[in-house]
């Protein structure tokens, strides 16, 4: 109560100051006090016309807070109109607008979603997050490619959603992470595969502690693989290329909760990196994937010269780090995964040509091959086979022959 | 230009040694809508607070550089409930002027009924103390009929051993005469006076409700006592007792103004009205506004929402609670000798 008594006496040394206006109505937003954030946020916009920004902040945190309430939507719709208006060149209200129809369930929904998604997505990026609950360009081309796709049910409305998946750079919001999986699930891609502890015993390989996982992270089950080849391992070592999201469809997320592995993380977004420091205790590293000199950064480390799982999930440096900055003769990694989806056949077979000179050996040949003909995401899953347990490495390579990953490591078909 | 014109009467009294306070519920348990319309009671040095809480969160933009799409004053409720209902929290007060506890007031024993109308509960309740026994007086307008008949209501309130306030005894009153007005509301409980309402400010109309009968009756009113001011002076706070030869009250008085297409507007101004024992007006203030209000561009009118229903003197100082634009509550507290500078420096009678 103290910051609003002060924030009040602040405003009553000057009503008419608009920022002051603004902080008041800002800090009864944050207590959720809506309707008495209103008036102040009003009044902040309805006084001058000096600072244009500020009047579609206030604009905007009040549409917001009429859609917290519920069942306003005309009164949160009006405000946003105002705001967008007010501020035609910036995407925010556009994004508000097109969240708002894409929630109403009405007939022009998916119309009135696509035309302001796109809409929006035809204005720059704002450079700074001003605080009215923008998610970011990601967000956007959900809206866009769900409203594409419900308008029009084309193969191009598909790809609007594969694109924005594969190809989106910057920051991806995790909320809109999961979205897009959803459509994209909903066009046929391929789905998530999960292990939970309900498929015990239809997992094919026990390993230590497999009774106590309840579930797993990963998309494709490479952390299940990952503590199957290392056979259950406790306090393993990782290194992962691409962070991505600490726990959502994150491969060392089970290692360390419940396996106590540890390990370092590189990621060149800053976004993302400040996200998986939130969510996970071990080493997160902002940096550009590239210009790591490994050799170095693995020596400075002092880390062993087996290592347990090694992740690469660089859009577009996969292949290049693959090849000219990892240090395998230095360094033997018992399992490797490798996401590159943009990998042309070319290149496929020279990459893979080059890990078999290394020593390794194939064992999941992409592991998103579900039995469908177009298959735009890749991953391998390559490991050391002198480093992993012989009959073990055996049996799974009998079992995966031809086999989808589903068919490859649960016994029966996953419901 | 004045601070009082400038910034309301709080700009002022922070320069005067006064201090507003915001007094709030918890959003989780007040769905995030309206507090407001504030009434306090100092008894046995507890000071107690009600709020009253509405289920919209009021759009108004004064300046009406924004309006609403139906204009730029309008009531915001759940777009599935065209209802206005009136939930009363009473609280208590630390010296400091800190919510200690507060409960939903329970008129469970009273609400038997379907409501005749849409505006449902006790609103504008004015706290007071007669016989020892805590009454919440406002005007209730569910009962009588659909077209929005209300009369003042006398709620006695009790504080149970758990700190829940439950509503004990129902008393509505009637109107004068034949009871046959439309609304009754915002009479003015004196404090001093059990029973005795200011019905109407200029000229004075005190009149005394018959708790068992219900009956009321007029006991001062001269015509001739009427004093050329702009608008209808409406209650407004309590009647209390300034010193002993004078009580006093805030009054509140109405434009209902229009926007260039005729749709709904509002300015809200407030008064000090002080009368001597035999209910003349002594002094008047010009009228104020708690915090400012914005000016409409186009006429330089200004256009604005406020309310009091309360008001307390206690150890040299001046308490006034007031809420604004329906959604949000404070309390003033400024010395009694500052605030009779400002009335006296800004009197009209």
């Amino acid at each position: 109560m103290l910051k609003l008594t002060k924030l009040l006496e602040e405003h009553l040394e000057d009503v008419h100051d608009t920022k002051k206006c603004y902080e008041l109505a800002r800090e009864y937003d944050r207590r959720g006090l809506c309707a008495a954030a209103v008036p102040f946020y009003l009044r902040a916009c309805d006084k001058e016309w000096d600072d244009v920004l500020l009047q579609y902040k206030a604009l905007l945190r009040m549409s917001v807070m009429y859609m917290r309430l519920g069942r306003r939507v005309h009164t949160a719709e009006s405000i946003m109109m105002d705001a967008a208006q007010l501020m035609p060149q910036r995407r925010e209200a556009w994004y508000h607008l097109t969240v708002l129809n894409y929630k109403r369930q009405h007939e022009t929904s998916a119309k009135k979603t696509l035309m302001f998604s796109r809409l929006a997505l035809s204005l720059e990026e704002p450079e700074e997050d001003i605080d009215v609950e923008y998610p970011g360009e990601f967000a956007l081309k959900y809206y866009n490619a769900w409203g594409d796709w419900k308008t029009k049910g084309l193969q191009e409305s598909k790809e609007l959603t594969l694109n924005a998946k594969l190809w989106h750079e910057g920051f991806r919001h995790p909320d809109y992470v999961a979205k897009m999986d959803e459509l994209l699930a909903e066009h046929g891609w391929p789905k998530a595969i999960r292990y939970t502890s309900d498929l015990y015993d239809q997992f094919r390989y026990y390993f230590d502690g497999l009774q106590t996982v309840s579930k797993n992270y990963s998309r494709r089950l490479q952390d299940m693989i990952v503590l199957t080849l290392n056979e259950g391992k406790r306090n393993g070592f990782y290194i992962e290329i691409g962070a991505m999201f600490g726990d959502h469809n994150n491969n060392t997320y089970l290692l360390e909760k419940e396996y106590g592995w540890k390990g370092l993380t590189i990621d060149a977004d800053p976004r993302l990196a400040k996200d998986y420091k939130k969510k996970r205790d071990n080493y997160v590293i902002c940096k550009d994937p590239l210009e790591i000199d490994y050799k170095d950064f693995f020596y400075s480390h002092s880390l062993d010269p087996v290592i347990d799982y090694l992740q690469i999930d660089h859009r577009y440096a996969g292949y290049q780090l693959i090849k000219d900055k990892i240090p395998f003769d230095d360094y033997r990694f018992k399992v490797i995964s490798w996401s590159i989806p943009d990998i042309n056949d070319a290149e496929r077979i020279d990459y893979r040509s080059y890990m078999r000179n290394k020593g390794y050996t194939l064992l999941e040949d992409n592991i998103f091959y579900s039995g469908e003909e177009r298959i735009p995401a890749m991953e391998d899953i390559w490991v050391y086979a002198p480093l992993i347990n012989g009959d073990l490495f055996n049996e799974i390579m009998r079992n995966n022959k031809h086999k989808t990953i589903v068919d490859g490591w649960f016994a029966r078909e996953q419901s | 230009m004045h601070d009082l014109y400038y910034g309301g009467l709080c700009s002022w009294a922070a320069k005067n040694g006064g201090t507003t306070y915001p007094i709030n519920l918890p959003s989780e348990d007040t769905e995030e809508t309206g507090q407001m319309n504030p009434s306090i009671l100092i008894s046995n040095n507890r000071i107690l607070f009600n709020i009253r809480q509405v289920n919209y969160a009021l759009y108004h933009s004064e300046g009406k550089r924004f309006p609403h799409l139906w204009g730029p004053l309008q009531y915001i409720h759940p777009e599935n409930d065209i209802s206005l209902t009136t939930k009363n929290y009473v609280c208590e007060l630390s010296e400091q002027l800190e919510v200690t506890s507060f409960s939903k007031l329970d008129t469970s024993r009273f609400d038997t009924y379907r409501p005749k109308w849409n505006f449902i509960g006790l609103e504008d309740g004015r706290l007071v103390e007669w016989h020892n026994k805590i009454y919440l007086c406002g005007v209730r307008r569910d009962c009588y009929d659909s077209d929005g008949k209300g009369r003042m209501e006398m709620a006695e309130i009790e504080r149970d051993v758990n700190g829940i306030w439950h509503e004990v005894s129902r008393n509505p009153i009637k109107g004068c005469k034949d009871d046959s007005s439309y609304c009754e509301k915002n009479w003015m409980p004196v404090a001093d006076m059990p029973y005795h309402f200011v019905k109407w400010t200029n000229p004075t109309e005190l009149v005394i409700n018959d708790i068992n009968t219900r009956i009321t009756k007029t006991v001062v009113l001269d015509e001739s006592r009427k004093y050329n001011l702009p608008r209808d002076i409406r209650g407004g706070s309590q009647v209390i007792r300034l010193d002993e030869n004078h009580r006093m009250a805030i009054t509140h008085e109405v434009d209902l103004a229009k926007d260039a297409h005729q749709r709904k507007d509002g300015l809200y101004a407030h008064r000090v009205i002080i009368w001597d024992n035999d209910w003349n007006i002594v002094k008047a203030s010009d009228e104020f506004s708690f915090m400012g209000f914005n000016t409409f561009p186009d006429t330089m009118k200004k256009c604005g929402i406020e309310f009091t229903t309360g008001a307390a003197i206690h150890n040299g100082s001046i308490f006034l609670p007031f809420g604004i634009a329906d959604a949000v509550t404070f309390l003033l507290k400024m010395p009694l000798y500052k605030f009779m500078e400002f009335v006296d420096s800004t009197r009209v009678i």
